[in-house]
């Protein structure tokens, strides 16, 4: 009868403990994944921002590249450096019309279309 | 004692649950009640608008070559509470912005009034310099990095650069500091170039730094488009570096020269002297900013006479064989006497009259015509309007309706003078001869496409209207063909290898004062070819040359640019000559014949 008492006044609530464990397990694991969830969000957009000034710094380097290599190619660029070029070795000597040969009639295709060597009509052996 | 103590717990547990139900109510009050008042205030303070600004539109050739352009720049912005070492500071900013570093001191002093301490602090703003190169930005930052500096900001802009500096300055235009275009295409086309700015609504911490995740409302920016012009740069190039020619030659108070597709308007170039570079705007005078080609009238003079005989031949009151006697040179109408040039001619066939540009020939067709034909015909060429081109600041020019005419204008109006035209005007009526009488929309933009490259807006060739029949229009260019040869007035016109049409012009200038100024003239030559099947109209007007009265001729002093432009212009655009008119000799700019105006 005592043995029965003290069993009694000794049962551990386990399936509560557990139940209440769980419930805390539970709120602080979800708690604690909002937290991670949310700095994954913030270290996202941080990582976003840092892509964001990564493109801005690429298109900047382009555009200043672009704008060099427009400038450099300018007909104005071209004419100065056509300017220096008449006093060095290597110049721009304009062509003539005396020395520009024109052809006036095309070299007409046989009637059978077929394909010729344009030098050597000799066959070759 | 237990009654006493137990009352009290009941009096503090009763306030405690007061102070609750106090709190709890002031809690419902600002989380309820006033929720909409407070998240609108938390919205204000923690939320900004961050404008995403668009890119300006480029402006390019008909084959890509860039005409205006973006360059990324820095402008340099000191946070002057951040900055340890002031005179370091300085020394490293003048070395590097080319600035004297007690400018560079002066500036870092600058101090601001705090309302909030009630005294004065370094400013956190101090721009140093604007338009700072990106490599020059870029040094400066690292070196401010070694030497362990704060408080350098560089924020981001973009000036409008010019490639080819001076070349097409009139046509391209500029911006003005608001970054809307103020003049040429970069005006016309703003709308176009501009782009639209974007915008984000985003949230900041209380230090300011933009909470990322938490961005809303979102709309991208739309670059501007970009705008491909109709003109040729190559081409540009030739008429730019002929013109120089010309003006060095007789340095005249202004020169205009304009290349044309006469079939379908398009303007392949367009220069006038006085110039200036887009890129040094500073200083420059309105006078030379004035793009002349449409925005300057001139008398037309004898280029008019194609107006006149046009008509003539189109009302059938002459054939082109029809015998006009010219009066040896000397005609006296309404009490004022009309000259020829020289001795005078004696009968000329209408033909020859176009050929020896005879003021009194076509002074008789004028007569013929009478006020209200020669008045229509004139409005039917597009003079007294405007011509439609995409370039802002065109003018109408002047044809005075005929009630408003002298007795002698029906003789004068006939050779050029008392009509104010453009010299966009002059080679649209050119081009309309050259087009067999159709009168085409001068256009300077060609298409319109958008940053993405996906959609293009094209502009196709608009025809404003058949001035004349095409068979009176050959008539025309059979005379005119017969203008640039030994017995026409524009002999030095003659392009190797083509047959050249076209109509010298020699105008006297008009005087503020009244009358006309002595040994002034406005000399122009206007011209196509091939004469069958014109490629190029080109028009050369130079104002005021310095040359001897018996050279001041528009065969003399503009024909010989006018070929010498098409020469080059020929071997550009790869036009095959005809063997048979290889042979006749270029011309030369200077010669010692008498011209005919």
């Amino acid at each position: 009868m005592s043995f029965n008492r003290r069993r009694n006044a000794n049962l551990l609530p386990v399936a509560r403990i557990l139940l209440l464990g769980t419930l805390i397990a539970t709120c602080g694991g979800g708690a604690l994944y909002y937290v991670n969830a949310k700095n994954e969000v913030h270290r996202l957009g941080q990582r976003v921002k840092q892509l964001e000034r990564e493109i801005q710094a690429s298109i900047t380097k382009d555009e200043v590249v672009m704008a060099r290599i427009a400038k450099l190619s300018s007909f104005e660029s071209l004419r100065k450096r056509q300017q220096q070029e008449r006093e060095a070795f290597a110049q721009l000597i304009p062509v003539n019309d005396t020395l520009v040969f024109r052809i006036q009639e095309r070299p007409r295709s046989s009637p059978n279309s077929e394909v010729r060597t344009v030098s050597n009509l000799q066959p070759v052996r | 004692m237990a009654v006493s103590s137990r009352r009290r717990a009941l009096w503090l547990g009763g306030c405690v649950a007061l102070g609750f139900t106090v709190f709890s109510w002031r809690l419902v009050y600002l989380q309820v009640s006033q929720h909409d008042y407070y998240s609108a205030l938390a919205m204000e303070i923690h939320s900004t608008r961050q404008t995403i600004y668009a890119r300006r539109g480029s402006i390019v050739d008909r084959s890509g070559v860039p005409l205006a352009a973006n360059e990324p720049v820095k402008t340099v912005v000191i946070d002057a509470t951040l900055l340890r070492n002031p005179e370091l500071g300085a020394e490293i900013l003048s070395r590097h912005l080319e600035m004297p570093k007690s400018a560079v001191l002066e500036r870092l002093g600058k101090q601001v009034w705090s309302a909030t301490d009630q005294k004065m602090h370094p400013s956190p703003y101090i721009v140093i310099k604007h338009e700072v190169a990106e490599h020059v930005a870029e040094a400066l930052q690292k070196e401010f990095a070694e030497k362990s500096q704060r408080g350098l900001v560089l924020e981001q802009e973009s000036i409008r650069v010019y490639p080819n500096g001076g070349m097409l300055c009139h046509v391209v235009g500029f911006l003005n500091h608001e970054g809307v275009g103020q003049e040429g295409v970069e005006r016309s086309m703003n709308d176009w170039l501009k782009g639209h700015d974007g915008f984000r609504y985003t949230e900041r911490d209380r230090r300011g730094k933009e909470l990322v995740a938490f961005r809303r409302l979102e709309r991208p920016p739309r670059d501007g488009d970009t705008v491909r012009l109709t003109v040729d740069m190559a081409l540009q190039d030739i008429v730019e570096s002929e013109l120089d020619v010309a003006v060095k030659q007789y340095r005249p108070k202004m020169a205009t020269c304009i290349v044309m597709r006469p079939a379908t308007g398009e303007i392949l170039a367009l220069a006038n002297r006085p110039h200036y570079d887009l890129n040094q705007r500073d200083g420059v005078k309105d006078e030379v900013r004035k793009n002349r080609a449409i925005m300057d009238q001139v008398e037309p003079g004898s280029t008019f006479k194609i107006v006149t005989t046009a008509a003539a031949l189109d009302q059938k009151l002459v054939r082109a064989d029809t015998v006009i006697n010219c009066e040896s040179g000397k005609f006296t109408y309404g009490g004022s006497t009309l000259h020829d040039h020289g001795h005078g001619y004696g009968e000329l066939s209408v033909n020859d009259v176009l050929v020896k540009s005879s003021n009194i020939g076509v002074a008789k067709m004028g007569l013929m015509l009478k006020d209200q034909l020669l008045y229509e015909y004139a409005r039917r060429f597009g003079f007294g309007e405007r011509t439609g081109v995409q370039l802002p600041g065109e003018i109408p020019g002047i044809v005075h309706p005929p009630h408003r005419w002298s007795k002698i204008s029906i003789t004068h109006i006939p050779m050029g003078h008392e009509v104010g035209a453009t010299p966009m005007q002059v080679i649209s009526a050119m081009c309309t001869i050259a087009n067999r009488g159709r009168l085409m929309i001068p256009q300077i933009v060609s298409s319109i496409t958008d940053s993405t490259n996906e959609r293009t807006t094209e502009f196709p060739p608009v025809e404003v209207r058949q001035v004349i029949p095409s068979e009176v229009a050959e008539k025309l260019v059979a005379a005119l063909t017969e203008v640039v040869s030994k017995k026409g007035t524009a002999e030095k016109a003659h392009v190797p290898g083509f047959l050249v049409a076209g109509k010298t012009g020699t105008a006297q200038k008009f005087s503020p004062s009244g009358g006309y100024e002595h040994n002034k003239y406005v000399v122009s030559f206007a011209g196509f070819f091939p004469a069958d099947k014109p490629e190029l109209c080109a028009l050369v007007l130079i104002d005021d040359a310095v040359a001897p009265s018996n050279l001041n001729y528009g065969g003399l002093i503009a024909a010989p640019v006018f070929s010498r432009i098409g020469q080059r212009a020929a071997r550009h655009l790869n036009m095959t000559p005809s063997p048979e008119l290889m042979k006749l000799p270029a011309p030369l700019a200077q010669t010692e014949s008498k011209g005919r105006r």
